[in-house]
């Protein structure tokens, strides 16, 4: 990387008490970059965000911003911006003064404080609600607010915890776009905490998949999903077809053939693991309706989602399912009749236990 | 920011640390606490041992329990408090079944009735009761002429009426709080399972209520226990325990026999306080607010009906007698209007001293109360149990205790305070820091801790926060503890009277001191003022409730 990093954790560990909560997290966050943290409750996503502005001192390891550790510095001395689950906007002060808040600590002169104000009020497309109170904002707007407020002070990187689960789905995409926006216009460092695996796929550079506070894995949204490196991830990110079974070749032609049952067995291509066994990943759309294919299976349980039909169907004793996309013009199958599928060519494997 | 950043490998401490001036502040409000509330409480035990006084002895025990008189006092105490509580529960519980399930004027009324006899100094049904029932009584004369036949209410039952008045809405104001704030349904349920309304009521709405009335009896109890101005003033030279333990120090000088005294009344309130705060607290029912409460069953409501209004009636009158008597010259004598009672240059005078002290003990007690109530429920200071301890139970010692204890303290070397305007001061805050408390950490209990980290997210330091953002948040809590213990300063007699001089006389002792004296007349125009005041503090709380949007 030729760039030096804007935001390094360094081996952070924290526990509260007994209970270890984070082990031995390492990520760089380049300037300009989107990083989601992912993982179910208890995870420590939130922890980590918190260790980054501040409010959990971590018990081992260093926080580097902007080349230097701020690990002995207070929240108010870090040059983070935090974007609570619940805003935190102060109920007492008008939009205003919510925002101006972080200037006048800094003292901030008249002329460039109103003209900074303006300018963030703008940014999030709040301009004209200065005087308003939080409780006459909906939660699409107190969340602009509390993203203008810490715009406003220009922190070198924004921390947003949970922002978007308290909005209603179709503000969630609104914002998610937004978020996306500013993010380009101005060039900003978010870190992004979410529990949700479609807003993280959506609008991060990189994902930081956690679980029980270790780092499960960090990549691009496309390889996450794509190439999960577990169990875990394939599972939580996603939904998963896990199936194991061993790479053989016959006539020049590589085969996927399944560990349980004799007849499962497709040809594949690409590169198969050294030892020729694992475990590969079937998305539910990688599996496709082929009447004329030779793996005949039965329906289980159709379940109707409108864009899709998911499928539960047993084949040769095996249990999969498929997502049947575009399922216009396209006969229903029940429960119990027979459905003919077929395989893609090429796998991901998982990487060995 | 840039000029921490050499510090980088401080090791990093596991708990946040208390900024300097919060730990300054918690060691401060924690001596005071220990100075005004644990030192006198303290210094009645030790001195009923006669430590201080010649060494340690058990005389004074033994003095008690065979002189009659005192143990008389202890009978008269138990059993005033303990009639007066069960009839003061047997009417509540209709009162505010009644008030709770009606939903009309009349039962709104009825509710502003039960709850008046807060606004008044805690004697004013014993003067009421002169008025009527005294030797010279409107209803006594009344009597008298007609059968001949001479009544007094002095004595062990007139305290009790007066108690039944005035500790009613104590009770009243626990139980229908429980019982509104019920969850319908529960009800639903029991009468769709096939219960009839009498059954539901005594097998759902009263158990759910048990917690409440509970602990609304034990406290009325242990208040009407320790009751001092209502045995004074018409006791009719009955013994009862604070009231002997006033008469102990002030006319004996026996500050042992009277700390004796002070501990049988301090018993029962600490255990009684212990009781509640460790075991009652987590046996509140779950209930949820809104929804409709079940109307009552004509029969069923025409009972409860009829309870309450002779209740509120009873209040009423009390308070009709009180005004018309300090409006005339001597009320059923000479029932000529007149403003003279009002022109008693020396009450103003303990009236003006009464609202200065007030005023500055609410103060102290909403400002300290919430401060620390604010570290308790965000800081991680030292002694957070001990000081809500001390505090609360600051609120359950009985003035008479409290009294005997600062007079044990500070009436001597070094520090020569009583009679000041300062220790009235102290006294009064302190009693009622308790209450300043509570409403803080509640108050906190509510924010969410985020509105504090963004705040410190922003650059703000931690005095900052606590200013612009903590303190404005914080103000109606602060103003409701300041109205609270403002309006029962203005009125609180038994701890104070033990502390006031000549020079420092306050409106309610000066009261009582009239009524004992039977000037009926000067007493009830003094009453009228004081319960003006307490009723503009309240329509004043009441705004600030509606202004803030919150309940205090």
């Amino acid at each position: 990387m030729s760039e030096e990093p804007i935001l390094q954790l360094k081996q952070i560990e924290k526990s509260f008490g007994e209970t270890t909560v984070l082990r031995d997290i390492t990520l760089d966050v380049k300037q300009g970059e989107l990083i989601t943290f992912i993982g179910p409750s208890g995870s420590g996503k939130s922890t980590l965000l918190r260790v980054v502005g501040g409010f959990h001192p971590q018990t081992g390891g260093t926080v580097v911003l902007g080349g230097k550790s701020i690990d002995a510095l207070p929240p108010e001395k870090r040059s983070t911006g935090m974007v609570f689950q619940n805003y935190a906007l102060f109920p007492h002060m008008s939009v205003y003064d919510n925002v101006e808040y972080g200037l006048k600590i800094q003292k901030v002169g008249k002329a460039e404080k109103d003209e900074r104000i303006r300018e963030a009020l703008k940014q999030v497309q709040l301009d004209g609600y200065e005087d308003r109170k939080p409780s006459e904002l909906s939660g699409g707007q107190q969340q602009r607010v509390a993203i203008a407020r810490c715009l406003v002070l220009k922190p070198e990187v924004l921390l947003l915890d949970e922002p978007l689960s308290n909005l209603d789905a179709n503000l969630r995409v609104i914002m998610r776009d937004e978020i996306r926006r500013l993010k380009e216009e101005l060039n900003l460092t978010i870190i992004f905490v979410t529990h949700d695996q479609e807003e993280a796929l959506s609008i991060s550079d990189r994902v930081l998949v956690l679980k029980d506070g270790i780092v499960q894995q960090l990549d691009a949204p496309s390889v996450i999903y794509q190439h999960p490196a577990n169990e875990f991830v394939a599972n939580f990110v996603g939904h998963a077809n896990l199936m194991e079974g061993t790479f053989k070749v016959e006539d020049g032609q590589t085969f996927f053939q399944a560990k349980k049952e004799e007849g499962l067995r497709f040809p594949v291509e690409g590169e198969t693991p050294s030892n020729d066994s694992g475990t590969v990943l079937l998305r539910p759309e990688m599996i496709e309706r082929d009447p004329e294919s030779r793996h005949q299976g039965t329906v289980e349980k159709a379940v109707y989602h409108g864009n899709y039909v998911r499928y539960y169907i047993s084949l040769y004793g095996e249990s999969l399912f498929l997502d049947d996309n575009n399922p216009f013009h396209k006969s229903l199958l029940q429960k119990g009749e027979k459905v003919g599928v077929s395989f893609p060519k090429h796998l991901h494997v998982l990487p060995g236990k | 920011m840039s000029e921490l950043t050499e510090q980088t490998s401080v090791p990093i401490k596991k708990k946040a640390k208390v900024e300097k001036g919060f730990l300054a502040a918690t060691w401060g409000i924690a001596a005071l606490l220990f100075a005004f509330i644990l030192a006198p409480v303290l210094a009645v035990f030790v001195q009923s041992f006669g430590i201080g006084n010649g060494g340690f002895t058990f005389e004074y025990y033994a003095r008690f329990f065979s002189n009659p008189s005192y143990f008389q006092a202890l009978f008269n105490s138990v059993a005033a408090g303990t009639v007066s509580t069960l009839i003061i529960l047997m009417i509540a519980i209709p009162f505010a079944l009644y008030v709770t399930r009606s939903n009309t004027y009349l039962s709104k009324t009825y509710r502003g009735i039960g709850l008046l006899p807060l606004v008044a100094p805690p004697f004013i049904f014993s003067l009421a009761l002169i008025i009527l029932f005294g030797r010279r009584g409107v209803v006594s004369q009344w009597i008298a002429d007609f059968t001949g036949i001479e009544i007094s209410i002095y004595g062990f039952w007139g305290v009790v009426i007066a108690q039944i008045l005035g500790y009613f809405p104590i009770a009243y104001m626990m139980i229908e709080s429980s019982m509104r704030n019920m969850n319908p349904s529960l009800e639903h349920a029991s009468q769709d399972l096939g219960a009839g309304q009498g059954r539901t009521i005594r097998k759902v709405t009263l158990p759910l209520a048990g917690t409440a009335i509970l602990k609304a009896g034990l406290i009325v109890f242990v208040m009407a226990l320790a009751d001092f101005s209502n045995p004074l003033i018409i006791g009719g030279g009955e013994n009862f325990l604070a009231s002997d333990a006033f008469l102990l120090v002030t006319g004996q000088q026996n500050l042992e026999m009277a700390a004796v005294l002070g501990v049988f009344l301090v018993l029962p309130s600490f255990l009684v306080f212990l009781f509640q705060t460790y075991i009652l607290k987590d046996h509140e029912v779950a209930t949820t607010t809104g929804g409709a409460n079940n109307p009552l069953h004509p029969k069923v409501k025409a009972a409860m009906f009829g309870v309450s209004t002779v209740m509120a009636l009873f209040i009423v009158v009390m308070f009709v007698m009180v005004v018309m008597s300090a409006f005339v010259q001597i009320i059923g004598i000479n029932n000529e209007l007149t403003l003279d009672h009002f022109s008693d240059t020396s009450g103003w005078g303990f009236l003006w001293n009464s609202v200065i002290v007030s005023f500055f003990a609410a103060l102290l007690a909403a400002g300290l109360g919430i401060l620390q109530g604010y570290m308790t429920a965000r800081k991680n200071v030292p002694m957070k149990k001990l000081t809500e301890f001390t505090a609360l139970f600051g609120l359950a010692i009985p003035g008479t205790v409290m009294g005997i204890g600062y007079v044990l303290i500070f009436n001597g070397a070094p520090f020569f305070l009583t009679g000041t305007i300062f220790l009235l001061v102290m006294n009064m805050a302190f009693r009622k820091i308790g209450v300043g408390l509570e409403a803080g950490i509640s108050k906190m209990q509510q924010l969410d801790v985020s509105l504090e980290e963004a705040s410190s997210d922003l650059g703000s330091g931690p005095y900052h926060t606590f200013r612009r953002v903590v303190a404005p948040l914080l103000t109606p809590a602060f103003m409701a503890g300041f109205v609270y213990t403002f309006m029962t300063s203005m009125v609180s007699v038994s701890s104070v009277i033990f502390l006031i001089s000549p020079g420092t006389n306050l409106a309610a002792p000066y009261i009582l001191n009239l009524a004992d004296q039977a000037a009926v007349g000067r007493a009830s125009a003094m009453s009228f003022i004081l319960i003006v005041i307490v009723l503009a503090c309240m329509g004043l709380l009441k705004l600030i409730e509606r202004r803030s949007g919150t309940s205090v």
